[in-house]
């Protein structure tokens, strides 16, 4: 009967964790109409550099602006961190759940005995 | 008397004993099972706290779009006489005009635009800043960087595992795939020229060249680790000033 309980559980805690997981939905509904925009003012395309690692662009535009917007100096320092390690997660979930199985085992077993 | 309560005790404790064993059990499977989840899709419940965000930013853009349909439309459109040259200069000057108004009118957090990626299936609101709070509600801009329609770079930093994983698939972009941002005073089309792996402190990418209008995304690399930054460059190919 315990037995049975404690897979309840499991199974009620996977369900929750799936109907969570189901219940995401990464598309978002337009806000605005942006069909009636003005004629479209195109820039020549440029070539895009050859795959991966191309990233380096050449910008020897003679018509370009003397200045950029954005004034010398004020761009960030540092790129922001958007990173998470769930591997830690599923080590502490995975030791959790191990180390409490054992002890429900031993204590399980030492009822019987005192039986 | 006496003897009755003395075996009750002990049963007690054991089933409090037990439940404790049984929450503990139910709690790390749900740990581990998040963590599987994380690998093999997204954490699911930063990605649901994301979610709900997500719908109030849908309705912090579309004030800000109304409000910039009221004040910052363009005015009548250049003389019919003039030259394709002057209107398209004309309609670039406005534009510039509405993404200076916007670039320091918005706090961290609210909504700034939209930003769409066809070939990652990515279509969401994008927010001011890059600041962890701001960084929970969707991909945001790096203050110090410009916004689109003005000459510079464009930085957008997303995450890639958590709080929806706006950028988990962003390694997978190639050089001619497009990246849209519809503001509200226009729609730009940018097409990604490459990408490249860096240090986080290397910011270099950000920095505004005079001429160009670029736009970087940038996020923690590789996939689970926050030891490296993937950054994305692309180059502006049109843009549609709002009407």
């Amino acid at each position: 009967m315990r037995v049975r309980s404690i897979l309840a559980v499991l199974v009620a805690g996977m369900l929750l964790a799936a109907g969570v997981a189901s219940a995401q939905d990464t598309t978002t509904e337009p806000l605005s109409d942006y069909t009636t925009t003005t004629p479209t003012v195109t820039t020549p395309p440029e070539t895009p550099a050859a795959g991966v690692g191309g990233e380096e662009e050449s910008n020897s535009g003679s018509n370009a602006p003397a200045v950029a917007s954005q004034p010398a100096g004020s761009a960030p320092s540092s790129l922001a961190f958007t990173g998470a390690d769930p591997l830690l997660l599923i080590a502490l979930g995975l030791g959790v759940a191990g180390g409490a199985t054992v002890l429900l085992v031993r204590d399980r077993r030492r009822s019987n005995t005192q039986r | 008397m006496n003897a009755e309560p003395a075996p009750r005790a002990p049963g007690a404790r054991r089933r409090a004993w037990r439940a404790l064993l049984i929450a503990a059990l139910a709690a790390g499977t749900l740990l581990a099972a998040d963590g599987i989840l994380t690998i093999v899709w997204q954490e699911p419940v930063t990605a649901y706290m994301q979610h709900r965000r997500q719908t109030d930013l849908q309705r912090d853009l579309a004030r800000l779009d109304a409000r910039y349909a009221q004040t910052g439309a363009p005015a009548t459109a250049v003389a019919p006489a003039a030259s394709a040259d002057s209107a398209a200069g004309e309609l670039r000057r406005r534009t510039r005009r509405s993404a200076l108004s916007l670039l320091h009118a918005r706090d961290a957090g609210q909504a700034l635009g939209r930003l769409e990626i066809p070939a990652i299936g990515l279509k969401t609101v994008m927010v001011e800043s890059t600041t962890g709070g701001a960084l929970r509600r969707g991909p945001g801009h790096y203050r110090g960087t410009v916004l689109p329609g003005l000459d510079g770079t464009v930085g957008i930093a997303g995450h890639r595992t958590t709080y929806g994983a706006p950028f988990r698939h962003v390694d997978e972009l190639r050089a001619g795939s497009r990246i849209m941002l519809r503001m509200p005073y226009g729609s730009f089309t940018y097409r990604v020229t490459g990408s490249r792996i860096t240090t986080p402190d290397d910011a270099s990418s950000l920095r505004s060249r005079a001429g160009t209008q670029r736009l970087v995304l940038t996020a923690c690399h590789p996939l689970y680790s926050a030891a490296k930054r993937i950054v994305v460059s692309a180059r502006l190919v049109s843009e549609a000033p709002r009407a």
